[in-house]
């Protein structure tokens, strides 16, 4: 007991030094928003808009390290790119994860869900659209997209997509090497009129793809590096 | 490795509870279309009003200042037609023997509302009081039509009375008033609308989307500043520029009453909009689905250590979402766990977290789920999900799994403790700022120091807790207000309790939850309560889970405390306790009536309501009449105030269960006065009991 009390002196000495706070408390007041915000400042704005581009090393070695499907997933508006490991699955539905402990979940290859990307693309009614865009028809399908407000009420963007199927072209990328189909859907509806582009296989498993999943993130692309 | 996803944009903190700092730091753009505030705060022109309103549940902070009159206003939109106001002026060079340093200090409310909107072929028509309650120095009423034409124009028309008809009236409706009623503070219904009145107008023109130009003729004479003041205008026309941010912040410009320039900064921010929707959290760990037939497997309910083994998985499982797995009661298809939630305001995400986390550790043959979050060791509520509806519903929408879950009474329901948890010692130790705001004497009073809290669980009910603060700077002593009173002095020594109490023991005390019976919530703390006050403070709440309605009971002896806030007492003690009536209107608004006697040993009821938003923000109203005569009560004649609690998981974008409130009483008196105890059940017990849950629901599976 008096060597924790030793401990809990010197440590509110070097606490009131740094005039952060701190504690065992799970709540400490003003804490949190103490350090974040001396975070901030320190940090700056640079620190955070830096590109992150993956280099192919990295690509190579995460492929090596694991045998779970990988995708690659470029944010466009954040320049960020990131690899995602398959960590779990669901029905038809795969969930992704990067090492940053953020997810995405594809349906047959289309994002249906992110976690932890801010303003997250909470649920979608995809199943008709990955369906269409899957058999490499031309169609129309209904998609609905979900996301929080401000206030963390739900809201939804229900749209009509119209599919067409586009050319044939290769697709090499990680241990993907294959020739895919273009597929786009234009979808209007509630939310931004939106243009997503797939390339799907042979099998109808969506390889490639261009999509918008959300207004703060805008169109995301992601690319399979194995299945 | 990867640092990225983030979102672009560094998230601007701030530790000020200040609404103006934070909204300036946190606000996100404004969707809507625009709005121009005037000098008071209030959608208008330069000095007079317009009939626009804000966007619903826009809240708005304006500084603004024009010749000698500063004036900071807080303004929301309470519902889309109704909007209020709370403004604190100053004015110099203002001859008052209730000035100081020759500033003149005013608090002020304004009411509006929105009696027609524009359409194609009418104006929108706009109806306000303006300081409608008080001594009435900004006092005028005003009906106001607006409305807009092509390229931006916007002209605008109306009548004001009071203030807003003391320049080129043109007619008189009975007679005004000039005398208070009672010690002020009370609305002035005896004045409205009555008196000379005159017509007042003007021209906006939108330039841009960020600039607009506006002229107006006001029927302002500021009749009281030329008598008292300095102010010697010239002309009733004024002229203004606004320049608007994408952020919403509108920054303008003035030349007004011929002689006089002013400038204004307003910031407005709509609670139901935020920078990053849905928060930057973590990425739940996803459901884990059963094998075809695991369930059927239940040879694991024979193996020894089986239950100790999933409690230690899923306690980590907890862990790794921030949440407390504190007891489990393992069935061969039944698991009801006990957790604590230290991090997410939402309480929805908790149990959401809290269930994928079951799907991970619990054995395959366990269906259902019960989930007992709980508050200072007593259980709230009971969350009950089948395992198959979590795997099936997992990637739909989350109103289908809503509709699945049961919300039940926990009485009796949690497991027991996990051996080892209890006893449990806590501490912090942490930089805090007391603040006086709009004090009538100065605007802006604050004391910042360092403060000690420490935490000793003796069980998980049972509670010792004690705080000390350290003041390191501020000028809250230098408040030299010594209010005269005909009640016993409650409250108004508190700057003695500021110049002496340092350093203080804010509060020491011992306190016991429980769940005396179904429905049934209670608390007992004894000690030093209060940084004026120590004593006995029991109480007693009943809620249904799924009811909107709550009733409660509390009961407080309390003896007053010394000024040095040490241990010792004064010799004032009573006996102080209320009946409580909560209820939750459906429509985001909450009231709350509590009726009893208060310190003074007056008698009487706080009437409260507040506009609650599923984010956390709260902004709201409260006035307490009791038998106190306005007389006894003095200035002010009875306490009302505004607060509004400012959640950190909004301003940090981050999940956080704190929330800042900001409370702006009328006056620090004596009559009406509250103790003020920590932790009463209410805001415990609601957060996890529906409705509250069923409107937090979109984030289960954030």
């Amino acid at each position: 007991m008096i060597r924790s009390f030793k401990k809990i002196g010197l440590m509110s000495v070097v606490c009131a030094a740094l005039l952060a706070g701190c504690g065992n408390s799970e709540d400490v007041a003003g804490m949190k928003l103490f350090r974040a915000t001396a975070t901030a400042a320190f940090k700056g704005k640079r620190a955070a808009k830096q590109p992150t581009v993956i280099p192919p090393q990295a690509i190579a070695q995460a492929l090596g390290a694991t045998t779970q499907p990988v995708f690659l997933v470029e944010i466009e508006n954040r320049k960020a790119q990131a690899l995602l490991l398959e960590i779990a699955k669901n029905g038809a539905y795969s969930t992704f994860a990067t090492s940053e402990r953020q997810t995405i979940t594809f349906l047959n290859g289309m994002i249906t869900s992110t976690r932890g990307l801010g303003d997250d693309l909470m649920s979608s009614d995809a199943a008709k659209l990955s369906d269409l865009v899957g058999s490499k028809q031309s169609g129309v399908a209904p998609y609905t997209i979900r996301f929080l407000n401000g206030e963390d009420i739900t809201y939804a963007y229900t749209y009509q997509c119209r599919v067409t199927r586009g050319s044939k072209m290769p697709v090499i990328a990680g241990m993907v090497n294959t020739t895919a189909t273009l597929m786009t859907a234009d979808c209007k509806g509630d939310g931004p009129d939106l243009q997503n582009r797939y390339l799907v296989g042979a099998n109808g498993q969506i390889l490639g793809a261009r999509q918008w999943i959300g207004n703060l993130a805008g169109y995301a692309s992601s690319q399979a590096l194995r299945l | 490795m990867l640092d990225f996803f983030r979102s672009g944009k560094v998230l601007k903190r701030s530790s000020v509870s200040g609404i103006a700092l934070v909204l300036a730091l946190a606000s996100p753009a404004m969707p809507e279309g625009r709005v121009s505030y005037n000098l008071y705060g209030s959608p208008g022109l330069v000095d007079m009003p317009t009939a626009n309103e804000s966007p619903d549940a826009t809240l708005t902070t304006t500084i603004s200042k024009v010749g000698d009159a500063q004036r900071t206003t807080i303004g929301f939109q309470i519902t889309p037609r109704l909007s209020g106001a709370f403004r604190y002026s100053g004015l110099s060079n203002y001859t008052s023997p209730a000035s100081v340093k020759g500033v003149y200090y005013d608090r002020s409310f304004d009411l509006r509302y929105n009696l027609l909107t524009e359409t194609a072929s009418r104006p929108a028509v706009t109806i306000g009081l303006q300081d409608f309650i008080g001594t009435g120095l900004y006092g005028g009423e005003y009906v106001v039509a607006t409305k807009s034409f092509a390229k931006g124009i916007t002209v605008t028309g109306g009548v004001g009375w009071g203030r807003l008809g003391s320049h080129g009236a043109i007619g008189k409706t009975g007679t005004r008033t000039a005398e208070l009623l009672g010690q002020g503070g009370i609305p002035t219904y005896d004045r409205w609308f009555r008196g000379d009145f005159a017509p007042f107008g003007g021209v906006s023109w939108a330039v841009n989307d960020r600039m607009t130009v506006k002229a107006e003729y006001s029927s302002d004479n500021y009749t009281t500043e030329r008598k008292d003041a300095q102010f010697n205008g010239t002309s009733p026309w004024n002229f203004g520029l606004d320049y608007t941010f994408k952020s919403g912040t509108q920054l303008s410009l003035y030349h007004a009453y011929g002689n006089q320039f002013g400038a204004q900064v307003t910031f407005a921010t709509d609670l139901r909009s935020a920078k990053i929707p849905g928060g930057l959290e973590k990425a739940p760990v996803p459901v884990l689905v059963r094998p075809v037939g695991a369930a059927k497997d239940l040879g694991w309910t024979q193996e020894a250590g089986k239950r100790d083994a999933t409690f230690q998985a899923l306690k980590a499982g907890l862990a790794n979402e921030g949440l407390v797995l504190e007891g489990l009661d393992l069935k061969a298809q039944r698991a009801v766990v006990r957790i604590r939630n230290p991090r997410y305001g939402n309480e929805a995400e908790a149990i959401g977290r809290t269930a994928r986390a079951m799907t991970r550790a619990m054995p395959a043959s366990v269906e259902t789920f019960v989930i007992v979050p709980t508050v200072n060791g007593s259980a709230m509520s009971g969350v009950e999900l089948q395992r198959t509806d979590i795997e099936r519903l997992e990637h739909v929408e989350a109103k289908a799994i809503l509709q699945k879950t049961v919300v039940r009474d926990a009485f009796k329901l949690a497991p027991p403790v996990e051996k080892g948890i209890y006893p449990k010692f806590t501490w912090s130790l942490a930089p805090y700022t007391k603040l006086s705001v709009f004090d009538p004497n100065s605007p802006v009073r604050a004391d910042f120091g360092a403060r000690l809290k420490a935490d000793f669980w003796v069980a998980p009910n049972l509670r010792l807790s004690g705080s000390i603060t350290k003041k390191v700077g501020g000028n809250l002593d230098k408040s030299n207000r010594n209010d005269k009173s005909n009640l016993p002095r409650v409250r108004t020594d508190y700057a003695k309790y500021s110049i002496q109490g340092d350093p203080a023991i804010e509060r020491l005390t011992m306190s016991a939850y429980g769940r005396p019976g179904p429905n049934l919530y209670s608390r007992f703390t004894v000690g030093y309560l209060e940084e004026m006050y120590g004593g006995v403070s029991t109480e007693l709440l009943w809620k249904r889970v799924n009811s909107p309605l709550a009733l409660g009971v509390e009961l407080n002896y309390v003896k007053q405390r010394d000024f040095d806030q040490m241990f010792g007492f004064r010799n004032y003690e009573t006996f102080t306790g209320h009946a409580s009536a909560y209820y939750a209107f459906g429509n985001g608004f909450h009231g709350q009536v509590d009726v009893g006697q208060y310190l003074a040993g007056d008698v009487g009821a706080t009437l409260s309501l507040d506009r609650e938003f599923a984010n956390g923000w709260r902004v709201g109203a409260y006035a307490t009449f009791t038998d106190a005569s306005f007389e006894d009560f003095g200035e002010g004649s009875f306490d009302k105030g505004i607060r509004i609690a400012i959640p950190m998981q909004w301003v940090l974008g981050t999940a956080s269960r704190q929330r800042n409130t900001v409370q702006i009483q009328s006056l620090t008196r004596d009559g009406g006065a509250r103790l003020s105890v920590n932790d009463r059940l209410y805001e415990q017990v609601r957060d996890y009991h529906q409705p509250e849950l069923d409107k937090q629901w979109g984030k289960f599976w954030r």
